[in-house]
């Protein structure tokens, strides 16, 4: 039986609507932004996995931190959270240095987007591609756009951070990048 | 280690005015401070801005060669100033200036600058102007920042050394260059010269190196019948924060300078918001703990999501102090489309110090940005600070003493 309730999702919108509730209010630090969200399974529930860095600008580039935290909510039950990490008092974090940069924006990959309008178009196409994802695993059927989902991850992802994503999600993360150790 | 933060929140809670009076031993400063205590009192009569004026004959051949003239900025009927302008070839055109400043208002000079016009391609005309200025930072009577501008019609530079250790040498060198003279900061780098030096160079060189096209609140040129709030006050608790974290921090400490008149030190509220779990170096500060170290010095507080430009003319004009919430790079770039970045949602606290209805047909927003080298009395516009505010959800601190 097709899952209707996830028809007309919009991940996107999910996390703008997450970013401006409660929990992100009282729980994590004005100073960091959402990147790129991953999708996985706890049991039988689709979850969403929104990671979160800061950015600081130097004139006409960004310096980009490693991942501070995430937040795991049940696709289906947004304000629901299931998961908060804080990752600087992780074990497996400890060698993570948050006062120094692990890249900067923008990525050689992204010479060819010249504007925010672009860029902007880019990301919206991507998470069309994660919404028609979320829909395959919940319908049980497979994933048709996997190539052109993957060749814009690739592109997408900042390689400064890539360690990191692969660090809370590696199998999503390298699945969709799988172009971006070549790059 | 809270020792000083806390006696000034004491202090401001009991309403008791605190003793600040420091035993300064400085040696390069002292001549100059008893010039100002001896000479400067007085009123000023016919209104020029000065206290008063008086003639000079710096080589005593019984001719004047300047002027020198002593300021009261604060209007308590003490020179904070006191600047001598010379003619020192004959020629009737001012071509050096020497100013003493007591900053703080404490009665002990803390800034010495001079300034001299040169002629740089030796053209016979003056076409740069050179000013030197020191600073006593930490009032410990040595010189902290030495800090070089060479203002010319095409070229703007300000080069600043910084020996806050004390030993002689240079921490680091911050060099920043408008080099066609539109007034944008073209070039900026930080360069570190010592190798002990205690502070993350990483962090100036962020803070330094973003100065966007804001323009700047100027209080002596304005309508204040067209400005809501007291911007020109608020302007001066304003300074660049200290790590790439701190913007809260650094928010809420403009806020309790203005509104319990005490000078607090970042540092010391950091430490305080960190022991409370209130503010973690690694990522910052979460919206709804914005405003703790303020309630915790006794201030009332409001937070709320959903507000308008209205809520924030509310607040400034019924005595109110504000920070919001924003993405700082839309507010930066403003409308730039050719400027882009990753990630989502609001990641920096700004005060609000004030509107300005100047122009009733664009309204700006004037701010207190400590993210930008350039954010005390910062002009937006309201659309771009809109957008900006927008990813926040609006969100508002109120304080009010």
């Amino acid at each position: 039986m097709e899952n209707k309730a996830f028809e007309n999702i919009s991940i996107k919108k999910i996390i703008k609507e997450f970013n401006s509730g409660e929990f992100r209010r009282s729980s994590i630090p004005l100073e960091v932004v959402s990147g790129w969200p991953c999708l996985s399974r706890l049991g039988k529930t689709l979850c969403l996995t929104i990671p979160y860095f800061s950015r600081k600008a130097v004139d006409k580039k960004a310096a980009l931190y490693p991942i501070y935290c995430s937040v795991t909510i049940p696709l289906g039950n947004p304000e629901k959270i299931v998961d908060y990490t804080l990752y600087p008092i992780q074990k497996e974090w400890k060698d993570v240095d948050y006062k120094k940069p692990v890249g900067y924006f923008k990525h050689e990959a992204l010479n060819d987007v010249a504007t925010k309008g672009e860029y902007t178009a880019l990301r919206d196409e991507l998470y069309g591609y994660i919404d028609e994802m979320a829909k395959s695993i919940i319908n049980g059927k497979p994933f048709e756009q996997a190539e052109a989902a993957s060749k814009l991850f690739s592109k997408l992802m900042e390689p400064g951070l890539y360690p990191y994503y692969l660090r809370i999600n590696k199998k999503f993360y390298s699945f969709f990048c799988e172009n971006k150790e070549e790059q | 280690m809270f020792d000083n933060l806390l006696d000034n929140l004491i202090d401001y809670v009991e309403g008791f005015l605190g003793d600040d009076d420091e035993n300064n031993t400085d040696d390069d400063f002292k001549e100059e401070e008893d010039f100002i205590s001896d000479t400067g009192h007085g009123s000023d009569s016919d209104d020029d801005g000065f206290l008063f004026e008086e003639s000079v004959d710096i080589d005593g051949d019984g001719i004047i060669d300047g002027v020198t003239t002593y300021e009261d900025i604060d209007g308590d009927g003490v020179a904070d100033i006191a600047t001598t302008y010379l003619d020192t070839d004959g020629d009737g055109m001012i071509d050096s200036a020497t100013s003493y400043q007591d900053t703080d208002g404490d009665g002990i000079i803390d800034t010495v600058s001079v300034s001299e016009y040169l002629d740089t391609d030796d053209d016979g005309i003056m076409d740069s102007f050179v000013t030197d200025s020191y600073y006593d930072i930490d009032g410990d009577g040595t010189v902290d920042i030495h800090e070089t501008e060479i203002l010319s019609d095409d070229y703007h530079a300000v080069i600043t050394e910084a020996d806050m250790d004390n030993d002689g040498e240079a921490d680091y060198i911050v060099v920043q260059e408008d080099l066609d003279g539109d007034g944008i900061v073209d070039n900026s780098e930080v360069i570190p010269t010592a190798t002990d030096y205690p502070y993350d160079i990483d962090d100036i060189t962020d803070n330094v190196g973003n100065a966007p096209a804001y323009e700047q609140f100027d209080p002596d040129n304005c309508d204040l019948d067209d400005i809501i709030g007291d911007p020109g006050a608020a302007m001066d608790s304003w300074h660049v924060q200290e790590t790439s974290s701190s913007c809260a921090v650094a928010s809420q400490e403009f806020i309790l300078e203005q509104l319990t008149g005490y000078e607090f030190d970042e540092a010391d509220l950091r430490d305080f918001a960190e022991t409370n779990g209130w503010y973690d170096p690694d990522g910052g500060t979460s919206m709804r703990d914005v405003g703790n170290i303020l309630e915790a010095a006794g201030l009332e507080v409001e937070r709320s999501t959903g507000n308008s430009i209205t809520d924030i003319e509310n607040c400034l004009e019924n005595g109110g102090q504000i920070i919001v919430g924003v993405d700082a790079y839309e507010l930066w770039d403003g409308e730039s489309n050719d400027f882009y970045l990753p990630g989502d949602g609001a990641n920096h606290a700004i005060q609000v110090i004030g509107v300005d209805h100047s122009d009733p047909s664009e309204p700006m927003v004037i701010i207190n940005d400590s993210g930008t080298a350039n954010g005390g009395g910062a002009m937006v516009s309201l659309d771009v600070f809109m957008d900006a505010w927008e990813d926040s959800g609006y969100f508002m601190v109120e304080a009010y003493a």
